[in-house]
């Protein structure tokens, strides 16, 4: 009986969502009520008044403002626009070229940013008014960058890997190793993605020769304050002068005495990234509140176990199992904040892995990816609701959808490369825990 | 009606300012703690315990009435071309009673919480001492009553145009 | 008796010993009542160990493994077993004194009445020991050395000896012996393998410096626990009481070892420090102790009880079934359950 319950909650769940109504505040509807039906008035009192201060009262949860900080000073004082320019003067020339720079800027910028979140909101600022003026069609470019700042999630540092490692009780710092090269290869496949469309279909993206691409030199040297970031905040990193959590507030500092000491720090440089910052924090924290409402929601009406003993009880191969996992994470990326989908669902298939023989370290890179897919997949994406905050002048949140799927596509391909390979993505850490 | 506005807006504006007070904290105080660290082997072991308690608790809840003012609530707009605009704006005022309902409903149950807290004086154990931490769990009903109040205003607002108007200037500025 | 589902989480995830004790604890309610009383295990997605007494006072769960440790503030007195922590040597041993110390403190009872819960035993961890980065054999070696604490009695150890205690989440243990912002920490060894510090520490030194063991791992809510019939109360603790016990074996004995073999392997040296060390170690522990002992009625009344089990275990040995008989003999079978905890 409960267990229908769940999954009407789903159901409800997704007709509030196309109704409108905001999704933390649908999440947290869901969640009451279903609780309510089930155990009572005290227990769903209880979620609503226990859950909110619990989420957000944690030090590992600051890396949020703190790399969100750090994304919106970068920006608004030009320093990522440097990125964005250095890999302008390099690949601009290419077809697509304004899409394939901003897929390499993202991928740079993966190495100071610890979320995807933080990443689409950097790059979405610059790049998307750029591509968009240069003839881009919006949606595309819009998804381009939702689907470019997951590569922030994989390319370490990463908050989704270091509370996996936490999770399933593996090292981080291998799960980190093991991220760096299916980082690289999202961004290369995104950069196919986007050579297809523009050889195709010009309409969408325009051909070469739309932009002048800035003199190679001048934009190094732009780029030389956000090199320096970088050295600072991974150099800190791993010579043990702070820890990853710690790193988002160093990053941010370092970039405020930066701009500071180029002169580019006005007031209204501080007001603008302070607001956004805060903003985008609260609206994020509020929805992971939501889903962890929703997570335990599940956990109790017993659609959580009902998925497992379904998956551990049919004898089936492992690839089948896999394959079976593999589809729930995308289903589950669809609706869920990932942080949610991980509770729900690592305590029910590291069993299932470990028993297999598989690498922990592997799969903890997988279940990144997939979650990262969902990202970016309606209903719920939330790498796409940060884009439509930074460029609603341009697009509406079904257009980064519409923008998003060739690249879904190309996420596909990867996730089966995982599969497939997975030496792709255990080399790193074989040869470095090999050298030791 | 005017002085409502103002009142309103006035507060969310404020408490969200103190979230960014929070964030500017934040990010002096950790830097502070891995400067004096490397530098001078110091500790100073309460950080984590700080951010996570207050100004993380600041940052997630005190901006949640200016946030509702200026509509950026994260919803998907995945219908909105299929549905007629009379439909919408009914909708509009529907969401916005349903957001006054369950912002009213999480600041009863956590200024409740909060009570509770105080009473029992809860603090945390570090190294030498215990820091008591139950101040911070009233941000919660704080933030969540400001988005009541938003929540509220916001259906006024939207059966009343003129009022919207007064609405605009008092939120006012970027709002991009 | 009237067939009733209990909803119960250890809070901890697949691989935790609360986990290992709530699946028997499962087990041993259907056997007990002969079906007619049975547990739901809720997972730590639903309930963490930090949010046990929110979902114990707001009924989400009717039973939760709680730690007083994390709530100092509402268990005050019944954390003063855990203030005597550096005198823990026997696992077993420290989990039936914190048990039989509980059920018969007066203002411990008061602190689980006044949340609305009720105890129904502990359990108890390995003797800790040092893991750091840098060797450490002699008390010279721990000078100067940044060592996370878990708590009040470790970090008074570390200063005596020199060292700097540091305050630091256990999740971020990795991360700070991984860069240096710590030397080591004062942990079980089965954090080698719960937090993969077999990945980045280097050393292992057989000191023990006590156990973790104020724990309360079948905490029921109070009107559950008072809505039973005496004879369903006395089902629920016979199951709790075979199934405590087996925290301990988990915590104490099969996860340490298996986190030994794996310190093995990875070519971790096991240090066993000198003997001026361990017998500075062992003074400190005990005039530690003392000065707890002195300051406090009730830390006379937990020693007193160390001193009572650690006699029977080394008697009794490690069986987890012969200790839960002799702890229903020594300990239970004097509570009246018409009146306990309501
Ligand atoms: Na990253
Ligand atoms: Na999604």
């Amino acid at each position: 009986m409960s267990v229908e319950i769940g999954l009407w909650g789903v159901a409800i769940l997704m007709g509030l969502l196309a109704l409108r109504l905001p999704v933390a505040l649908a999440l947290i509807l869901v969640s009451f009520g279903g609780i309510w039906a089930m155990l009572g008035w005290n227990p769903a009192m209880g979620i609503l008044a226990n859950t909110p201060y619990s989420f957000a009262a944690r030090w590992t949860m600051s890396a949020v403002p703190m790399f969100l900080l750090m994304g919106f000073v970068a920006y608004h004082t030009g320093l990522t626009g440097g990125l964005f320019d250095a890999a302008k003067a390099l690949l601009a020339r290419l077809p697509g070229g304004l899409a394939i720079s901003s897929i390499f800027a993202c991928s740079a910028f993966a190495a100071v940013s610890g979320s995807s979140l933080a990443n689409s909101a950097a790059m979405g600022r610059i790049a998307i008014p750029e591509m968009v003026k240069a003839g881009y069609r919006p949606s595309i470019a819009a998804g381009c960058i939702a689907a470019g700042g997951t590569i922030g999630a994989l390319i370490p540092p990463s908050i989704l890997m270091i509370i996996y490692g936490v999770i399933a009780e593996t090292s981080i710092v291998q799960v980190f190793l093991g991220g760096i090269s299916i980082g690289l290869i999202t961004a290369l496949s995104y950069c196919i993605v986007v050579l297809c469309i523009a050889w195709f279909r010009p309409d969408i993206i325009p051909p070469t020769g739309a932009v002048e691409p800035p003199d190679l030199w001048q934009s190094l040297r732009q780029v030389l304050p956000i090199v320096l970031l970088i050295i600072l905040v991974f150099g800190g990193l791993f010579s043990g002068m702070f820890t990853a959590t710690q790193a988002g507030a160093v990053g941010a500092f370092g970039t405020v005495a930066l701009a500071a000491a180029m002169g580019r720090l006005t007031r209204d440089v501080i007001r603008r990234s302070l607001n956004e910052t805060v903003i985008t924090t609260s609206s994020l924290l509020i929805i992971g509140i939501g889903a962890t409402m929703f997570t335990r929601f599940l956990g109790i009406s017993g659609v959580s176990n009902l998925i497992a003993s379904f998956v551990s009880d049919s004898g089936m191969s492992m690839m089948l199992v896999l394959l079976i996992i593999i589809c729930i994470y995308l289903l589950l990326g669809t609706f869920m904040e990932p942080f949610g989908a991980m509770l729900v669902t690592l305590p029910i298939f590291l069993p299932l892995i470990d028993a297999q023989g598989l690498s922990l370290v592997w799969f903890g890179v997988l279940v990144v990816k997939l979650l990262e897919v969902g990202m970016i997949t309606p209903p719920v994406g939330m790498n796409v609701f940060v884009i439509k905050n930074v460029a609603s002048r341009y697009v509406m949140v079904t257009d980064v959808f519409r923008g998003v799927l060739p690249f879904i596509l190309a996420d596909l391909v990867v996730v089966a490369l995982i599969v497939a390979v997975p030496s792709l993505v255990l080399f790193l850490p074989e040869l470095v825990s090999g050298a030791r | 009606m005017h002085m409502i506005i103002r009142f309103s807006a006035g507060l969310c504006r404020l408490l969200s300012f103190i979230g960014g007070a929070a964030v500017v904290l934040m990010m002096l105080h950790v830097t502070l703690d891995v400067v004096l660290l490397n530098l001078f082997r110091v500790s100073m072991n309460t950080t984590p315990e700080i951010v996570a308690r207050y100004y993380m608790v600041a940052v997630a809840f005190l901006p949640l009435g200016w946030l509702t003012l200026r509509n950026q609530m994260i919803s998907v707009e995945l219908l909105d071309f299929v549905l007629p605009k009379r439909l919408r704006e009914n909708l509009d005022v529907l969401i916005a009673l349903t957001g006054t309902l369950i912002y009213g409903m999480l600041t009863y149950a956590t200024w409740f919480k909060a009570l509770r807290e105080m009473r029992s004086g809860s603090f945390v154990e570090l190294v030498r001492f215990q820091m008591p931490v139950w101040h911070s769990h009233f941000l919660v009903p704080i933030g969540f009553g400001a988005a009541t109040l938003a929540c509220a205003l916001m259906t006024i607002v939207l059966l009343s145009p003129r009022s919207r108007e007064l609405l605009a200037s008092h939120i006012g500025e970027d709002t991009e | 008796a009237m067939s009733q589902n209990l909803r119960g989480a250890g809070g901890a995830s697949q691989a935790h010993p609360s986990t290992y004790m709530y699946e028997r604890f499962a087990t041993y309610l259907e056997e007990e009542s002969g079906g007619s009383m049975s547990l739901s295990l809720i997972g730590p997605e639903v309930v963490t160990l930090t949010q046990v007494p929110d979902a114990l006072q707001s009924e989400l769960i009717n039973i939760g493994n709680l730690l007083p440790l994390f709530f100092a503030s509402d268990f005050p007195r019944t954390n003063v077993a855990g203030d005597m922590a550096l005198i823990g040597r026997l696992s077993h041993a420290m989990a039936l004194a914190m048990t039989e110390f509980v059920v018969n403190c007066e203002p411990c009872q008061e602190e689980f009445s006044n949340k609305g819960m009720v105890f129904l035993g502990a359990g108890a961890s390995d003797p800790y020991v040092l893991i750091t980065t840098t060797p450490v054999r002699t008390a010279e070696d721990l000078q100067g050395l940044r060592l996370r604490s878990g708590g009040a009695p470790f970090s008074r150890w570390a200063e005596n000896f020199g060292a700097t205690p540091v305050n630091m989440p256990v999740g971020e243990q990795f991360e700070g012996l991984n860069q240096g912002t710590i030397d080591g920490t004062m942990s079980s060894i089965v954090d080698m393998l719960s937090f993969r510090l077999v990945d980045v520490a280097r050393y292992v030194t057989d000191v023990p410096l006590g156990t973790y063991h104020v724990t309360s791992n079948f905490t029921v809510n109070q009107s559950t626990w008072g809505g039973m019939s005496e004879d369903d109360r006395a089902t629920l603790l016979r199951a709790a009481n075979r199934a405590n016990p087996t925290l301990t074996d988990r915590w104490g004995f099969q996860l340490p070892e298996a986190a030994r073999n794996a310190v093995a392997e990875a070519g971790i040296e096991v240090i066993t420090p000198d003997e001026a060390l361990l017998e500075a170690s062992n003074a400190f522990a005990a005039s530690d102790a003392e000065s707890r002992i002195s300051a406090d009625e009730l830390a006379g009344d937990f020693a007193a009880m160390v001193e009572k089990w650690t006699t029977i275990v080394e008697e009794l040995g490690d069986d987890p079934v012969a200790l839960s008989e002799r702890a229903m003999e020594e300990i239970w079978a004097n509570v009246d359950l018409s009146t306990y905890g309501i």
